[in-house]
């Protein structure tokens, strides 16, 4: 680095340092240092047209590779524009590094122009944050940010620079390279999986209770391992969906609200719940005191600190998960007759894919799309109906292929996450797929997809209303239907049309396969727009507050 | 039943507000605050005196036993310890007629080790 620079190259040569090659941003004020010095910076900057396009587009670069991702936004309303998209990656520990401009130091405090306490405002949602207050502190922060952000069970970092800070000039600043010793978590205790080691053994009824943590910590391998030594049946939360793939026989489903019913029997009777990398989240268990009301606990994850917070644990295992996984692969034949039951569970209440309409069955639609896809396809959702079919009926046969809003359930979410997926995996064919409510929340990023012609394929599923509050409001609220309609939508093919998108209309059952191919095979940004029946319900559910045995089902199901 | 919560943590932007934050938002009310400055100004002891918040019937409070966990993911926490009782110090009461003045409830004389879940 020359003898003296600005703070806000020390920024630009600390993220070359990390590796990083696109970040996703716009432009303003008391940013404006940091875009001078981006110019001729080795990494890509994408200009969304709005910062919660940057945040989630990060988010999706990150989800998709493990990697950081990183978005930039000016101060005030640029910074709080972010402020969506850093929920979400906290709530589902996706590690994203956002850096905002901040009025000049004297200033702060003052209500300047775009002043706000952005560090104040995102306080509760980020895994840390850092006000940089003089630029001799920018490589330690930069440093740390990247550290904090991917170690452990990952998270959101802020750092917020003044203005003036980005303009000084420092002589002599060192970068600090990254240590990768310090980033993996500690090997759990051996008496933790000893412990666990007797339950399994003990255990007549085991279920695995998997979700997001294990892709997280890069036990993929390890957790397919465990399930094939010990060949306990799987269930996943909707962030586990591929960590056993939808293919592998022990395999039941997702569980909760909107999970099937073979994997919530199977939780609900059984009496060992190998809780992996999960949180007990209330969409998952549904009426917590009835949930898994049989079942001893093991529950292993990065974070001590989920282990019995909400569900006590009679193992907790804390740390590196890949070697408890490992440890406890083990057969177990005293289980046999237990894996027959749920195994007959899934073949009772199997999928009919039979509807009789000559409209659009969704299920059936993705079910034939994913059956189409390789193992190359990244799916995002947007936040509703949709993502609950997709979650249900695409069969993931990795974690990383299934960009979900999964805690902050934030619609919006899939369009730019899929850009930010697409630019991060260029080998990967990316399919974002949303609804005609969610789409409308960062439609303003199909210009993103066409000035930099990001191929990214849309697959709108348009029923004309806000369907799962219409579905909630239908069952839970006397049919009293309360701001939910849609039905005077733009034309979303003329819409993408004038972002310069191909876009085409799906109405019938006999038009799918085609628009599947097409999705599929064509080249560059392409919008499908499926018309589906207002009325169509995502089923099983579960209502609040109850159990997850007292499941509703459709009519043309079991 | 309050507990006292004894924090060290380093000195950075915002620390004593952010772990305040992070035990007030999971299902505890903060009743007390110490918090005194290391001589080398690098880094905080703080005690809090906390109970967990009452919900409405049937749930019951949050356990108490995972609340150091919960803090120790903060960075600039170092250690983190859970005493039942208030501070044997005495966290000092408000001046005035202050209702908060109620102050610290009689400590239990020992941890009972019961675990509280939602039911």
């Amino acid at each position: 680095m020359p003898a003296e620079v600005p703070g806000a190259s020390v920024v630009c040569r600390a993220l070359e340092a990390e590796g990083v090659d696109t970040i996703f941003g716009y432009p303003g004020g008391a940013i404006m240092p940091f875009y001078d010095a981006i110019v001729g910076a080795k990494f890509k900057h994408i200009l969304v047209r709005h910062e919660q396009g940057a945040a989630f587009a990060a988010n999706g670069y990150a989800r998709a590779t493990g990697r950081v991702g990183v978005c930039v936004a000016t101060s005030g309303p640029g910074a709080t524009n972010l402020v969506t998209g850093i929920a979400d990656a906290f709530m589902d520990s996706v590690p994203i590094v956002c850096i905002t401009g901040q009025v000049r130091t004297w200033l702060i405090g003052t209500d300047a122009f775009q002043e706000t306490d952005i560090f104040g405002i995102t306080l509760p949602i980020v895994k840390h944050s850092f006000l940089i207050r003089r630029v001799e502190d920018i490589p330690q922060v930069m440093h740390d940010a990247f550290r904090i952000a991917r170690s452990g069970r990952p998270g959101p970092v802020l750092i917020d620079i003044p203005r003036d800070v980005q303009e000084a000039e420092s002589k002599h600043l060192k970068l600090i390279p990254r240590n990768f010793d310090e980033e993996r978590p500690p090997a759990p205790s051996e008496e933790s999986i000893r412990k666990a080691a007797h339950l399994l053994r003990e255990s007549r009824k085991p279920v695995v209770y998997a979700g997001g943590g294990v892709n997280m910590a890069g036990a993929l391998e390890e957790f397919r391992g465990f399930i094939k030594a010990t060949r306990i049946p799987v269930v996943h939360t909707l962030k586990g969906l591929g960590a056993a793939p939808y293919d592998e026989e022990v395999f039941l489903g997702m569980l909760g609200m909107h999970g099937f019913k073979q994997s919530n029997l199977a939780v609900q009777n059984c009496d060992l719940l190998i809780a992996v990398g999960v949180r007990f989240d209330d969409r998952a268990t549904g009426k917590l005191a009835e949930f898994a009301p049989g079942a001893k606990v093991i529950h292993m994850d990065a974070d001590g600190s989920e282990i019995s917070r909400l569900r006590k644990a009679d193992a907790g295992i804390v740390g590196d998960i890949r070697v408890a996984l490992k440890a406890l692969s083990f057969a177990l034949p005293q289980i046999d007759p237990w894996r027959k039951e749920c195994l007959q569970y899934k073949k009772d209440y199997a999928w009919n894919y039979d509807a009789p309409t000559d409209g659009v069955y969704v299920p059936a639609m993705l079910k034939e799309l994913s059956e189409k896809a390789d193992d190359k396809t990244i799916i995002t959702c947007d936040v509703g109906q949709h993502q609950m079919w997709v979650a249900q009926h695409y069969g993931f046969r990795r974690p990383e292929l299934h960009l979900t809003s999964g805690g902050a359930g934030a619609m919006g979410f899939g369009l730019p996450a899929a850009i930010g997926a697409q630019l991060a995996r260029p080998d990967c064919r990316v399919i974002c797929v949303s609804g005609d409510g969610s789409i409308m929340m960062n439609i303003q990023e199909m210009a993103t997809l066409k000035r930099y012609n990001i191929p990214v394929k849309i697959l709108l599923v348009d029923n004309q209303a806000l369907g799962m509050v219409r579905q909630w409001q239908e069952l839970f609220f006397a049919k009293k239907y309360s701001e939910i309609d849609l039905s005077d939508n733009p034309d979303f093919v003329k819409l993408a049309e004038a972002f310069g998108i191909p876009a085409f209309f799906v109405r019938e059952k006999k038009d799918v396969p085609r628009a599947i191919d097409r999705l599929l095979h064509e080249r560059g940004p392409l919008l499908a727009h499926v018309w589906i029946e207002q009325a169509a319900n995502v089923w099983p559910l579960v209502p609040p507050a109850k159990s997850n045995a007292e499941m509703l089902v459709d009519k043309y199901q079991k | 039943m309050s507990f006292t919560l004894h924090v060290r943590m380093k000195r950075a932007e915002s620390a004593l507000v952010r772990l305040l934050g992070q035990i007030g938002r999971r299902g505890y009310e903060v009743l007390a605050v110490r918090a005194s400055l290391s001589p080398d100004r690098a880094a905080f002891e703080v005690e809090i005196e906390f109970e967990p918040n009452q919900p409405l019937a049937p749930f019951k409070p949050r356990p108490v036993e995972v609340l150091p966990a919960l803090v120790s993911k903060l960075c600039e926490v170092e250690k983190a310890e859970l005493r039942v009782g208030p501070s044997p110090k005495g966290i000092p009461e408000p001046s005035g007629n202050g209702s908060a003045a109620e102050g610290p409830q009689k400590a239990s004389p020992k941890p009972s080790g019961e675990m509280h879940w939602e039911e």
